[in-house]
């Protein structure tokens, strides 16, 4: 997996390459941790996001947790898998996804 | 017995008071036990009397009826539906004197699964009720089983208490939290963990903060959760992640990983304190591993746990006993209580069985081997050895309704039947009228389990109901050994479901089902139901484990998550 850093004005955006499974969701929670204090909201662009597991799934859920009183999180341009994997969960009612 | 009540700390002069209180309270249980049916009977006549002259009352002739037989012929059976629409009038309208003439100031929140959950009414005396046997009685066996030198510490709390604000102004949450919730500002005198945990916000790891300020107060001396499997999931977590839990204590700091709103954060810095010995004391035994049971070196005046441990989770007892708490506790094992009112309580400590409560609410109980209303019975015709579903008219105006709980009884107590609770009815699978409960997926599980030497961290069964009908297996494993394929494990668990529902083993012999099939979820697939379930407002006390697939909703959920590699094996 990689993680690409960028600015969408005071956004921060970050896009996730890869795999986002058991292996690789810690080290985008590391990531996170250590790189991203932003007040004005996030946005994850899957584009290039292949496949997502529970564990990734949580990862994400955290963030949108701590993101909604900080600007919120936004989910753009996920992959038909990825997207699937949203709906079957229920995380497209929960989540920003454009 | 001999104590200077006033040089005790807040938990300890609690602890006392409950125990006055408790004391002949738990007397006059014992005394109720030994006819049973006749403090039931006057508590029927005395709400059916103090209830007259409500719309319900009124409607069904409450002020004509002097026995249980007049009780019966004019009240019907009901469901939840039969209160709906009274129950919307009463917190959107703010009308009183529909269902109860009792006072209303609080609505369970009932535990359901991903749908809208229902809004349950509980009448004051309600409350007083599930006070008396839960917290003052309670109380009372604990001391007197366990002496007194348990009573002071702060108390490891894992039961929550998020509360909203009804229209009509009521309060709305877990019934298990409202308890929790009246002790306000005094929480922190009587529980490890912050009120930012107790009463957390969505957005608050709450989970850190129970185990945080747990691992915080060496003194514990009890831990009480609403189920035993939150005193897991919190062992668990302190052996996935000890390094960062025992930095924070030793820094007095908070991890930057860990999730919560800035104001809650500022909050709990402004509370806590580095605190390098106790940091160390954990050091060293975390660093020594998990393989011997830790919690008796982490908390070692440690002496009892409170939670449900009956039912689906029993499970979770053994393996918290194996892990992490050794045979040394005592358990308080609290009985059966629903949002609908208190219906069973321990008598006895390290006792699963529990007796009903003759005060609480009026029983009738329909045998579920017939599940005909006709059969319908009152405390004093259950036998023993027999699975029955109670039907209950409590004190916040729900009159012969039906629970959907099946409890067997096991045992009677001078009088009065002991119980044990065994599945949810509507939580049973039956395709061909094979009728298999939860207890018999779990149990041929663990045979399972046990014969090919693997370990599941948790399970869910849903009915196939495509070409051929079957049962399947979702499991997320925590270990597999090497070689042992998806099909072995198939053929063994058939074998064992076959033996702990015999009916279920006719209809494959008979070929009217299939041989059930198992599919893996990829890790972390339960935790992260858990998390999602939260997220949209339930409570972390109130969350059972998705045995039985129910709905839609469900199995989509649990077949999106399900684990490739491990699947094609």
């Amino acid at each position: 997996m990689e993680i690409i850093e960028s600015k969408d004005g005071n956004k921060v955006v970050l896009k996730i390459v890869g795999r986002l499974d058991t292996n690789t969701a810690p080290e985008l929670d590391s990531y996170l941790k250590a790189n991203v204090t932003s007040d004005a909201g996030m946005v994850f662009d899957l584009s290039e996001l292949d496949y997502v597991s529970s564990a990734g799934l949580r990862v994400i859920l955290a963030t949108h947790k701590v993101m909604s009183s900080r600007g919120g999180l936004t989910i753009t341009k996920p992959k038909d898998t990825v997207m699937e994997v949203f709906e079957a969960t229920g995380f497209s009612d929960v989540l920003d996804i454009q | 017995m001999d104590m200077d009540v006033s040089k005790l700390s807040p938990m300890g002069q609690l602890n006392m008071k409950n125990y006055s209180d408790g004391k002949p309270l738990y007397e006059q249980l014992i005394e109720m036990t030994k006819d049973p049916m006749k403090y039931n009977t006057e508590l029927l006549m005395k709400i059916v009397r103090d209830n007259k002259d409500t719309e319900y009352g009124k409607k069904y002739g409450f002020a004509e009826i002097e026995s249980i037989e007049d009780y019966q012929r004019r009240v019907p059976i009901t469901m939840f539906d039969d209160y709906a629409g009274y129950i919307y009038e009463m917190t959107e309208e703010g009308k009183t004197n529909l269902i109860t003439a009792y006072p209303v100031n609080h609505y369970a929140k009932s535990s359901g699964t991903m749908g809208n959950p229902k809004r349950i009414p509980v009448s004051d005396p309600s409350l007083f009720i599930l006070n008396k046997y839960n917290y003052l009685i309670r109380t009372a066996i604990q001391c007197d089983a366990l002496g007194f030198g348990w009573i002071e510490p702060p108390v490891i709390n894992l039961i929550e208490a998020p509360m909203s604000t009804l229209k009509n102004g009521a309060t709305y949450g877990a019934i298990s939290g409202k308890i929790v919730a009246a002790l306000g500002d005094k929480l922190p005198l009587f529980m490890t963990s912050p009120v930012e945990a107790l009463i957390p916000d969505v957005k608050t790891n709450a989970r850190y903060l129970h185990a945080r300020f747990a691992l915080m107060n060496k003194s514990s001396t009890l831990a009480i959760c609403s189920y035993i499997s939150m005193i897991l999931e919190m062992m668990q977590y302190i052996e996935k992640e000890w390094d960062m839990l025992v930095r924070d204590i030793e820094q007095g700091t908070i991890d930057e990983s860990i999730k919560m709103p800035d104001e809650v954060r500022a909050s709990l810095m402004a509370k806590i304190r580095p605190m390098p010995e106790r940091a160390a004391e954990l050091r060293e035994i975390f660093e020594a591993g998990f393989d011997e049971p830790v919690m008796p070196r982490i908390w070692p005046d440690m002496v009892c746990m409170v939670g449900i441990s009956t039912g689906g989770f029993s499970d979770y007892l053994r393996r918290l006993k194996e892990k992490y708490a050794g045979d040394g506790y005592s358990y308080l094992f609290p009985g059966v209580t629903a949002s609908e009112g208190l219906f069973t309580t321990p008598v006895a400590m390290d006792d699963f069985r529990s007796i009903l409560v003759p005060d609480s609410m009026f029983y009738e109980f329909i045998p579920v081997d017939t599940d005909d209303p006709a059969d319908i019975v009152t405390m004093d015709k259950l036998e023993v050895g027999r699975v029955y579903e109670i039907v209950a008219t409590n004190l916040s105006g729900f009159y012969r309704y039906r629970m959907r709980d099946a409890l067997k009884v096991v045992g009677m107590y001078n009088n009065t039947p002991m119980m044990e609770f065994q599945y949810r009815i509507d939580q049973s699978l039956s395709m061909t009228g094979e009728k298999t409960t939860e207890v018999a997926l779990r149990t041929a599980l663990e045979m399972t389990e046990t014969e090919l030497g693997f370990s599941v961290i948790d399970f869910s069964v849903y009915p196939d109901v495509g070409d051929t009908l079957r049962y399947v297996y979702l499991i997320e494993p925590d270990s597999l050994p090497a070689g042992l394929t998806r099909e072995a494990v198939a053929e063994s668990l058939n074998a064992n479901l076959c033996k702990t529902n015999a009916q279920y083993g006719d209809k494959i012999v008979r070929g009217l089902l299939q041989r059930l099939d198992v599919k893996y979820v990829q890790p972390e697939t339960y935790l992260l139901y858990r998390d999602l379930a939260i997220s949209k407002g339930t409570a972390s006390s109130q969350l059972k484990p998705p045995r039985i697939l129910s709905n839609d909703i469900q199995k989509r959920f649990f077949l999106a998550l399900l684990d490739e590699e491990l699947n094609r094996g």
